[in-house]
C-alpha cells in the first residue's frame, strides 16, 4: 500500500514477470554453463591436441557475447525492472536483508564479464595455460554469482530461520538452497551442453565426422540431468508442506507442469547417455533445436512451479503475494483499508467516493499484483456469473476457499466496497443463459 | 518477542551513499568510454579516413557498452536501498517509459555490434553502417534521458504527484552531457596515447573537451548547486573539471595538427578532468536530493541493523575481485598484439 500500482492492462502484470524471467533464466544458466564447459573441454583439447574441438570451442564462445553477456546481463536489468515496477515490496525486503549478497554477487558479475571478454578476445593469443585459466576465473564468477542469487530465490520459499531471527544468514543460507542450487548447476551444464549441439551443427560446411566429435565431447554435460528426480526430490523434502502438497495433486496445473519438467530432463540425460556418449551416434541441426527446445521449455516449468508453490505468499509466512505482510493484513483488518493511507488513494476522500470506486481501489491495491479486470490471469470470468451474495462468502474466506490466495485484508464495510466493485463485472447474458437451478423439496 | 524490523538499513547511511558515490562514478566512466567510442565510429564512418584500429574500437565499443551495465548494477542497488520508497514510486508513475530501457538497452548494444559488421562486409563506411551507429547513439542517448527522468521524479515526497519542470530536466541534461563529453575526451586522448602510432591526439578529442566544459561551466553557472556544504563542494568541482578541460583544448589546439603526439600533460590533465566532473556531478546530485527530501526523509535518521558478517564477505569478494582482474589485465598487457 506503500506504492502506486504499476497497470499492465490486459497482460497482467504475472505475464510479464514470467517471460522476462524465463528468458534470463534460460540465458543467465546458460552462461554459467558455459563457464564450467568450456575451460574444461578448452583444457581436454590442448591435452590431446584436438584442433576440431579448439576450433570450434573459439566459435561457441562468440555466442557467449552476443547471447549471454548482453541479453543476459539486459534481461538481468530487466527483471529488476519488472519486479520494481509489480512488486516493490518484495524487492525492496530481499534488497534491504540482503544488499551485501547482491553486492557480492556484482563483484562476481564484474569479474565474470570482464573475464569471459578476454577469454573471448584473446584466443590464440594468449598462452594457452593462461587462458584455460581465465576460462576458470569465468567460470567460477559465474557459478558463484548463480550461487549467490540462489540463496536469495530459495529464500523467498524456504525463509526458516529467518522468520525468527531476521538474521541475514538464517535467510540466505536456508533449507532451500543447497538443493536448489544442485539444480540450478545440473540445468546449466545440460543447457550449455545442448547449445553445443546447435552451434555444432551451424557450420554446414563441417564434416559429419567432425560434428559428430564435438556433439559426443559435450553431451557429457547433459548426463547429469538424469540426477534431476533425485534432486528435486531433496528439494520438495525440505520445502514447506503446503507447497509440496500443491505440487503433489493441489493443484493439477503445478502437477503437471513438473512432471513435463522432470520427465523431459531425465529423458534428455539418458538419450546423452546412451545415444550420444555410450553409442557415439551425432544428432543434426533440427534434433538439437528440438532438444534445446525442450530443454527450454523444462526449465520454463520448472521456474513456473518454483514461483506457483509459494502462494499464496511472495516469502514464505511473511509477505503475501499481494505485497502485505501479515502485520499489515492485522492492521487493515482492525483500521480499514483507507485508514492506512494507501498511495492509491493519495488525495481522494474515501468518504466523498461511491462504494463502487471505493472498490475498485480496494481491487487494485490488494488484487492488482496478480489479477486484470479483463485479460491474463483476470477477474471478470471468475465472478461474472456468481451472484453479489457468492462474491461477497467466496471473498470472505478466499484463503480458505482456494489455498493459493491471500485473505481478504479489510473491515466488513471494506468487503461491501469490493463486492459492490466485482458486481459490476457480473454478466447479465449468463443469467439468460443459464436459469436458475430449480430445488426441489 | 517482535523480531526486529528487517527494512532497517543493512549499514550507516554515510557508508551506503560512498558504495553509491563510487560505483556511481565507475558507471559514468563505463558511459565515457562508450560514448567516446560512439563519436569515434562516427568520425570514422562520416570523416574521411578513420585513424583508428576498427577492431580495437569495436572491443572498445563493445566492452564500454558491457561495462556501462554491469557497472550500473550497483549504483541502482544502492539508491534501491537509500530510497526504495521514492525510488519504486518514480519508477511505477513513469511506467512504461521507464521499463522501455532494457528494449533501449538490447536494441542499442546490438546496433553497435552490427555496425562493426557493416563496416567489415562494406570495407569501410556504408549507408546501413551510419544508420546503425545513428540508431546506437539514440539508445544512448534514451537510456540517459529516462534515467534522469526517473531521477527527477523520485525528488518529491510523492513522486506519483510531482511533475518535474523542463527547465530543471534541461539542466539536469546538460550537466550529464557534459561531464560525459568531458569524460570520453579523457577517453579518447588515451585511446590515443596508446593505439595509435604516432600518439597523436584523435580528431574530436579536443572539440569533446571543449564541448563538455562549456556545458559544464554553463551547468555550474545557472544551476541550484544547493547551500549545504556538499553542494558547494559540487560547484566547485565542476568548475575545476570545466577549467582543466578548457586548458586541455587549448594545449591541443595550440599544437594546430592532431596528428602530433598528444601532450603528457594533456593526457593527464583530461582524466583529472574527468574525475573532478564525475566527482562534482555526484556531490550536486546527492545534495540536491537531501534539499529536495528534507522534512520528508533523512537516510541519517533511519534505524540501522549493521549486518557485519555479510558486509565483511563482500569486502572480501571485494579484494579477491580486484586482484584477479589485477592478475587478468597483467597477463592482458604482456600479451603481444
Amino acid at each position: 500500500m506503500h506504492y502506486p500500482i504499476f497497470d499492465l492492462g490486459p497482460m497482467g502484470p504475472s505475464t510479464l514477470i514470467a517471460i522476462v524471467a524465463i528468458i534470463h533464466v534460460v540465458i543467465a544458466q546458460f552462461a554459467v554453463g558455459f563457464g564450467i564447459a568450456t575451460p574444461w573441454l578448452e583444457a581436454r583439447a590442448l591435452r590431446h591436441h584436438d584442433t576440431v574441438l579448439l576450433a570450434f570451442l573459439r566459435r561457441y564462445a562468440r555466442f557467449l557475447i552476443l547471447f549471454s553477456f548482453v541479453a543476459g546481463a539486459i534481461t538481468g536489468v530487466g527483471i529488476w525492472f519488472v519486479i520494481g515496477l509489480i512488486s516493490p515490496e518484495t524487492i525492496s525486503l530481499l534488497l534491504r536483508q540482503f544488499i551485501w549478497a547482491w553486492a557480492t554477487e556484482w563483484v562476481l558479475f564484474l569479474v565474470e564479464i570482464i573475464s569471459g571478454y578476454i577469454y573471448y578476445f584473446y584466443w590464440d593469443r594468449m598462452e594457452p595455460k593462461t587462458h584455460v585459466r581465465i576460462g576458470i576465473i569465468y567460470g567460477v564468477a559465474a557459478w558463484g554469482s548463480l550461487a549467490v542469487i540462489n540463496g536469495i530465490l530459495a529464500f523467498m520459499l524456504t525463509p526458516d530461520g529467518w522468520l525468527i531471527t531476521r538474521s541475514f544468514w538464517d535467510g540466505w543460507l536456508n533449507a532451500g538452497s543447497w538443493p536448489s542450487l544442485l539444480l540450478r548447476t545440473i540445468s546449466s551444464l545440460a543447457l550449455a551442453g545442448l547449445f553445443i549441439a546447435v552451434v555444432a551443427n551451424l557450420k554446414p560446411e563441417d564434416e559429419t565426422e567432425k560434428r559428430r566429435h564435438i556433439i559426443n565431447a559435450g553431451s557429457i554435460f547433459l548426463i547429469p540431468l538424469a540426477l534431476m528426480l533425485p534432486a528435486s526430490i531433496w528439494y520438495f523434502a525440505v520445502s514447506p508442506a503446503p507447497a509440496t502438497r500443491l505440487v503433489f495433486g493441489g493443484s493439477v496445473a503445478m502437477t503437471m507442469f513438473l512432471a513435463f519438467g522432470l520427465i523431459a530432463s531425465t529423458l534428455i540425460g539418458l538419450f546423452a547417455y546412451w545415444g550420444l556418449l555410450k553409442n557415439r551416434k551425432s544428432v543434426h541441426l533440427e534434433t538439437a533445436l528440438l532438444l534445446a527446445g525442450i530443454a527450454l521449455i523444462a526449465t520454463g516449468s520448472v521456474e513456473y512451479v518454483r514461483e506457483g508453490i509459494r502462494k499464496p505468499f511472495i516469502v514464505y509466512r511473511y509477505m503475501y503475494a499481494n505485497g502485505l505482510t501479515q502485520a499489515e493484513m492485522q492492521e487493515i483488518n482492525q483500521s480499514g483499508f483507507f485508514a492506512t493511507h494507501p498511495v492509491i488513494a493519495d488525495g481522494l476522500d474515501p468518504a466523498q467516493l461511491s462504494p463502487i470506486e471505493r472498490g475498485r481501489l480496494i481491487f487494485k491495491g490488494e488484487c492488482g499484483r496478480c489479477h486484470a479486470v479483463d485479460g491474463y490471469n483476470a477477474i471478470r470470468p471468475l465472478v461474472e456469473t456468481w451472484t453479489p451474495e457468492m462474491i461477497r462468502d467466496n471473498t470472505r474466506q478466499l484463503n480458505r476457499l482456494r489455498g493459493f490466495m491471500p485473505p481478504f485484508a479489510g473491515t466488513s464495510s471494506d468487503l461491501d466496497d469490493l463486492v459492490a466493485f466485482l458486481s459490476t463485472l457480473r454478466s447479465e447474458e449468463w443469467s439468460a443463459v443459464m436459469p436458475r437451478a430449480e430445488i426441489r423439496p | 518477542m517482535t523480531p526486529p524490523d528487517p527494512m532497517a538499513l543493512p549499514a550507516p547511511a554515510g557508508l551506503l551513499v560512498f558504495l553509491f558515490g563510487l560505483t556511481f562514478v565507475l558507471h559514468l566512466g563505463c558511459l565515457g568510454l562508450l560514448v567516446a567510442t560512439l563519436w569515434a565510429k562516427a568520425g570514422a564512418e562520416w570523416g574521411r579516413q578513420s585513424r583508428y584500429d576498427p577492431e580495437r574500437l569495436h572491443r572498445a565499443g563493445v566492452m564500454g557498452f558491457s561495462m556501462t551495465i554491469t557497472a550500473g548494477v550497483a549504483p541502482l542497488l544502492f539508491v534501491q536501498v537509500l530510497y526504495g520508497k521514492y525510488f519504486y514510486s518514480s519508477s511505477i508513475t513513469i511506467g512504461f517509459p521507464w521499463l522501455a530501457i532494457v528494449a533501449y538497452l538490447l536494441v542499442g548494444f546490438y546496433a553497435l555490434y552490427l555496425s562493426r559488421w557493416r563496416w567489415d562486409k562494406a570495407d569501410g563506411p556504408s549507408a546501413s553502417g551510419k544508420a546503425l551507429l545513428i540508431l546506437a547513439m539514440l539508445m544512448v542517448f534514451a537510456i540517459g534521458f529516462t534515467y534522469s527522468w526517473n531521477h527527477l521524479q523520485s525528488l518529491a515526497a510523492k513522486p506519483w504527484a510531482h511533475r518535474p519542470s523542463h527547465a530543471l530536466a534541461a539542466r539536469r541534461l546538460l550537466g550529464y552531457g557534459g561531464t560525459a563529453l568531458i569524460v570520453s575526451g579523457a577517453w579518447a586522448a588515451w585511446f590515443g596515447q596508446k593505439w595509435r602510432h604516432d600518439g597523436s591526439a584523435p580528431a574530436g578529442t579536443k572539440w569533446a573537451l571543449a564541448a563538455g566544459a562549456v556545458l559544464v561551466l554553463l551547468w555550474a553557472l545557472i544551476s541550484d548547486f544547493t547551500s549545504n556544504n556538499w553542494g558547494q563542494t559540487g560547484r566547485r568541482l565542476q568548475l575545476t573539471a570545466g577549467l582543466l578541460s578548457v586548458i586541455c583544448f587549448v594545449l591541443l589546439w595550440s599544437k594546430q595538427r592532431s596528428s602530433e603526439p598528444i601532450l603528457p600533460v594533456v593526457q593527464w590533465l583530461s582524466p583529472a578532468a574527468a574525475l573532478a566532473g564525475l566527482l562534482g556531478l555526484v556531490f550536486q546530485r546527492e545534495s540536491f536530493r537531501l534539499e529536495m527530501l528534507a522534512g520528508d526523509y533523512n537516510s541519517v535518521s533511519q534505524p540501522v541493523r549493521m549486518q557485519w558478517g555479510p558486509f565483511l564477505m563482500f569486502a572480501l569478494a571485494l579484494v579477491i575481485g580486484l586482484v584477479t582482474l589485477g592478475w587478468m589485465l597483467m597477463h592482458v598487457r604482456r600479451t603481444p598484439e
